[in-house]
């Protein structure tokens, strides 16, 4: 089965060394292919390139990318400058800059960051605390994973920030409401890959564990638990996204504080620079985020399992 | 103890559940699914939860008997589902073959990816403001922010899709003297689709959580809408009406996916 191909693999990956299975890569960047017989013919002797053009094949990914995204910004500000691109409209790199240093400057930006960021840490970390330990006892207990697993899947299925106006309901239009979409929404992503994770722990290690007495608590600490990790960081990562869609919607559904409130009024003022700030400030909340995550997991550890879990949304 | 049922069995399973137990896992399914519902009704009875906000099973399918009746709630589900199926089928289209061109071209997947995965990081229901002063209160803005929403997955998966093929199955194409093009016809193409698969089932999800947002910000049709404005009248039985179609559609939609998924891992050999 595919790994699941919500995971991009970040901004790491995409800026380090040539894929292992990238065979074209590997043999162009190495210059030399005895690793693959038939290109031989086609690449010239290692002694014939210069410095730079070494230089410039042993990094092509980097230079590349970044001359990618260079180029996107550099593209957007000719075409507004010329006005090909509606300024109005979509505003462009420099006037983003502007309103950005103008923005980091009012102290109203830094209380929305500030609520913002609380509401999306308090809603995610409940979420975590409580979607890892349910998520285990959901795997391992065969008849308590067959009694909620209608729900489960129901809710995994749900687009959750569905519940809004219901969640509106329950608790108002407070800093509560948003806790909770935002908690709602990384639940069921993190709890569905955990219990998959521990429903597909290698039953021989399982066996092997019992077979040398280990108890059952044992048996969790280092069996269990040691091989749903991935899941879990899976999970995790699928709720980043879910739990920022919380954050910006719920926000823009109350209509109090916080960066989409700020992204909704500076569009309403017609301020698409400012507007487009906020979007990048989301923008590097979801890349700090996910390779923060990135970071944790190669901690964690460095095997990991083809993983094809059930994204919710 | 579960575990102990597993040990007595025969073959060695990698899995811990290899028995399939379809009539366990529907018995306590029912169970779990009743249960919920009976101590909703119960509590909402007896007046543990309010009424006005908690609605009741009963009372949910007696708003859905009155819309159905009167056929009030189609016209809702047909503008949700042709935003969500215009939308989809646009990031379907132009996503698989962007994809497919981002994995096969080396230069262009270097060039592409970090300015992709910026692109992914971004919640891109953050841009909705700016997509309905765009595009106006229309069927049009919906569509693109389901667009937005759903064509990078599709993208990403297509692209790790063909980086994935079996270094060996090319190499053999190439010493047969495969061309480039048959290289990706008969080779890449195929091991590719599980992927694509994968990622219009993500997409899939995606484009509708687009057009819940979207009608949940400006709109006066669809389900997000009726669910919001339900909402804000506190009619809560048919808040959770909407939301019980929108999880069904997600419930149907997975599973049809998944259908054509397994029918195309069922030829496909394990490669290792």
């Amino acid at each position: 089965m595919p790994e699941d191909g919500s995971e991009w693999p970040g901004l790491r990956v995409a800026l380090a060394v040539p894929q292992r299975r990238d065979l074209v890569s590997v043999a162009a960047a190495s210059g030399q292919s005895a690793d693959a017989g038939y290109r031989t013919i086609r690449s010239r002797d290692r002694k014939q390139r210069s410095k730079l053009s070494r230089w410039y094949r042993g990094n092509e990914r980097t230079v590349l990318g970044i001359t990618g995204l260079v180029s996107f910004f550099v593209l957007w500000q000719i075409l507004a400058m010329l006005g090909l691109i509606s300024e109005f409209f979509f505003s462009s790199p420099l006037a983003i800059l502007a309103a950005g240093i103008k923005e980091v400057q009012n102290p109203r930006f830094w209380t929305d960051v500030r609520i913002s960021a609380f509401e999306l840490t308090m809603g995610a970390s409940i979420a975590l605390v409580t979607a890892v330990p349910l998520g285990i006892l959901i795997g391992w207990y065969r008849r308590v994973s067959f009694t909620f697993d209608p729900w489960l899947n129901f809710f995994n299925a749900l687009p959750r920030i569905a519940l809004l106006p219901l969640v509106v309901l329950w608790v108002g239009l407070g800093i509560q409401m948003k806790i909770l979409i935002i908690f709602l929404g990384a639940f069921f992503s993190i709890i569905m890959p955990t219990a998959e994770g521990v429903r597909t722990v290698d039953r021989t290690y399982l066996d092997v564990a019992r077979s040398y007495g280990a108890t059952q608590r044992k048996l969790f600490t280092s069996v269990v638990v040691p091989a749903t990790v991935p899941f879990i960081v899976t999970g995790i990562r699928l709720a980043i996204g879910r739990a920022l869609i919380g954050v910006i919607v719920g926000e823009m559904y109350a209509q109090t504080e916080g960066l989409g409130v700020m992204i909704d009024k500076a569009e309403a003022a017609l301020a698409s620079d400012r507007m487009l700030f906020g979007v990048l400030i989301f923008t590097i909340a979801g890349i700090i985020t996910t390779e923060a995550v990135g970071v944790i997991e190669r901690y964690l550890q460095r095997w990991r399992p083809s993983i094809d879990v059930e994204e919710g949304h | 103890m579960t575990a102990n049922a597993s040990v007595a069995g025969k073959a060695p399973s990698p899995r811990r559940w290899a028995f399939k137990r379809p009539s366990e896992r529907a018995l306590y399914g029912a169970m779990g699914f009743i249960g919920v519902l009976v101590l909703w009704e119960i509590a909402t009875d007896v007046g543990i939860f309010k009424k006005s906000l908690m609605s009741a099973p009963s009372l949910i399918v007696k708003a859905a008997m009155t819309d159905f009746g009167s056929g009030a709630i189609w016209p809702h589900i047909t503008t949700s589902l042709s935003e969500w199926a215009i939308g989809f089928a646009i990031g379907a289209v132009v996503g698989i073959p962007l994809g497919l061109i981002i994995g096969w071209f080396r230069r262009f997947d270097y060039f592409a990816s970090v300015m992709l995965s910026a692109i992914y990081a971004t919640p891109k229901v953050a841009l909705a403001p700016m997509i309905i002063l765009v595009a106006g209160i229309g069927i049009e803005a919906k569509v693109i922010l389901v667009l937005l929403l759903s064509i990078f997955a599709i993208i990403v998966s297509t692209v790790s899709g063909v980086h994935s093929v079996d270094r060996r199955h090319q190499q053999i194409a190439q010493s047969f003297g495969a061309s480039k093009r048959l290289l990706f016809t008969s080779v890449v193409l195929p091991s590719t689709i599980p992927f694509i698969l994968s990622g219009l089932r993500i997409g899939a999800g995606r484009a509708l959580v687009g057009v819940v947002v979207a009608e949940f910000l400006v709109a006066n049709q669809g389900i997000g809408w009726y669910i919001s404005f339900n909402g804000t009248m506190l009619n809560s039985a048919r808040v959770y009406l909407g939301i019980l179609m929108l999880g069904l559609f997600g419930i149907v939609l997975g599973e049809m996916i998944r259908v054509v998924e397994r029918r195309f891992d069922s030829w496909r050999p394990e490669i290792h």
